[in-house]
């Protein structure tokens, strides 16, 4: 009698000893959305030991960091590990706590993969904070440790990039635009933000008083290549700088184009953008099909959509949602109904919070560009005024400008021994963009009107 | 006393009688002046040629838009890793 108690005991013990936690049962099998709301609801009840914060470190990577700040900040403080930390940090960035947001990324360390990330949002604290010389230094660090990232993920690359961005962005703020345009020239055209640059660039040139370079590089944006990039700001600086060249004529066809063109198509989109503002997934399901009653606006703001599309955020939205997808499908198929019962609802918690979210920022980020379209449409219609107030001068003073329309030579084209020098010859090449110049000469000399008799 | 009665109740029906009757006010209809024949007395003043006082015309300035910072556009990198 003895001995078999011994023994059940044993079994027993044995049993408790081998049954792995929930959470590592579905982490073996991969079901890394359902494992990792398993290892929050484990931690819950238990405080996290190594096994669990290496857990967290794997998942954390599959599923994206930022699905770690739908949980609790008192389960994520538990663990003390780098994505924790993280997602803290973004969390107290989001209620604007500063002073969490360093002490966290601070902890951060340097071989770490969020390290790089970590550091771009120290700069955004101390860009707040107005600590520029700490906000450079951020940026540097943030810039070097993504360039040495081992990985080849498209996420290091972009981060890598906006901590570039930022720091020619920096010299633009304090006003040394030479700087700034040294800066933006170490983007490789190859890049994922260099089309979005090219309007930086130019207003960098703009304040240079280069403005044949300026239109250069905005015209890169006619390039079929580039023509998912419309910016209205792009458009109203082309009509700024033939203004600067007192090519007024030029200024007004553009400013016309604007408003016979772009103007009334945008009112007309933002009129049937309205109508479903309220409409759940309206703007998610626009961004897969085009087919949300447009009324033949689909081409032109489908290239606007195009260009949201490449962003991080909706390529990693995107990947998540097939990834729970994938996951809901095999353990719909392989497991027992009381495991499907247990985590597919979740999932699809997880699955419809991604979607609110990625139709939010569409959302978002469609209506700020119409904002854009109205800002500028107003700025047009100053630049328009001022020409009219600059020729009543003229003829207040019996005087006009040189040339009623001035047109171009090689020898006003400036350029630095590192600029390349192409001849238009009616097409783009994919090479060249980028590196065009006007050679447009300044019309502002003014002569004498002649007296008719 | 009774003399004081009588001249009372005479004093009283008359204010009563001036209460009743309306007042009645009448405006000028009609009034002409010849302005041939008013005279103004003073020194008549009269500019010799039609001359203008010179002064600055008034120009304003159209605040046009020009990019100094790119802070917004340094926040939408931001947002759209995430």
């Amino acid at each position: 009698m003895k001995k078999t108690f011994v023994f059940i005991v044993f079994i027993l013990m044995s049993n408790i000893a081998v049954s792995a936690p929930f959470y590592q049962k579905l982490e073996q099998k991969r079901y890394s959305f359902s494992a990792l709301n398993s290892l929050m609801a484990f931690v819950e009840k238990k405080s996290p030991g190594e096994n669990e914060r290496k857990a967290l470190g794997q998942l954390s990577w599959e599923v994206g960091i930022e699905i770690l700040e739908d949980y609790d900040s008192k389960i994520l403080e538990q663990f003390a590990t780098p994505p924790a930390w993280f997602a803290l940090a973004r969390k107290s960035l989001k209620n604007s706590d500063y002073n969490s947001v360093l002490n966290y990324s601070d902890k951060i360390p340097k071989n770490h993969w969020l390290f790089p990330e970590a550091k771009l949002m120290q700069s955004e604290v101390y860009l707040i904070k107005k600590n520029t010389e700490e906000e450079l230094k951020a940026l540097k660090i943030c810039s070097k440790s993504a360039s040495s990232a081992k990985s080849d993920d498209r996420y290091f690359k972009v981060v890598g990039e906006i901590c570039l961005a930022n720091i020619a962005r920096y010299y633009f703020n304090k006003g040394k635009y030479k700087e700034a345009l040294d800066e933006f020239n170490r983007f490789p055209k190859n890049s994922y933000l260099w089309p979005s640059l090219l309007f930086e660039r130019a207003w960098l040139n703009y304040h240079l008083k280069d403005y044949n370079r300026t239109l250069g590089l905005l015209v890169t944006y006619k390039s079929p290549l580039l023509d998912t990039y419309f910016f209205p700001e792009a458009e109203y600086l082309s009509a700024l700088s033939y203004f600067r060249l007192c090519l007024w004529e030029d200024t007004t066809i553009l400013v016309n184009q604007y408003y016979k063109v772009y103007r009334p198509r945008f009112y007309e989109l933002e009129k049937i953008l309205r109508e479903n503002v309220n409409k759940p997934q309206y703007f998610y399901q626009m961004m897969l099909r085009l087919d949300q009653g447009l009324k033949g606006q689909e081409i032109f703001i489908g290239k606007i959509i195009g260009r949201i599309k490449k962003e991080q955020r909706f390529i990693s939205g995107f990947r998540q949602i097939a990834e729970i997808d994938k996951e809901i499908n095999r353990i719909s198929k392989a497991e027992k109904p009381d495991i499907q019962n247990k985590v597919v609802p979740h999932l699809n918690l997880v699955r419809s919070n991604i979607i609110a979210k990625l139709d939010n920022y569409a959302k978002l980020t469609i209506f700020n560009f119409l904002n854009r379209v109205k800002f500028f449409s107003n700025e047009m219609f100053k630049l328009h005024l001022e020409i009219s107030l600059r020729k009543k001068d003229l003829i207040y003073d019996n005087k006009k400008l040189i040339s009623d329309r001035s047109r171009g030579d090689y020898s006003n084209v400036k350029r630095t021994r590192f600029e390349y020098f192409w001849k238009f010859e009616g097409a783009f090449w994919a090479d060249e963009l980028g590196d065009y110049s006007f050679g447009l000469k300044s019309n502002c000399e003014t002569v004498n009107r002649e007296v008719t008799k | 006393m009774k003399i004081m009665l009588i001249f009372l109740s005479m004093i009283l029906s008359t204010n009563t009688y001036t209460q009743n009757k309306q007042e009645l006010y009448e405006y000028k209809k009609y009034e002409r002046f010849d302005l041939g024949d008013l005279e103004v007395r003073g020194e008549l003043l009269a500019p010799g040629d039609i001359s203008v006082q010179e002064r600055d015309r008034q120009r304003f300035e159209v605040d046009l838009y020009e990019r100094k910072d790119s802070l917004d556009l340094a926040r939408q990198d931001v947002d759209s890793l995430h």
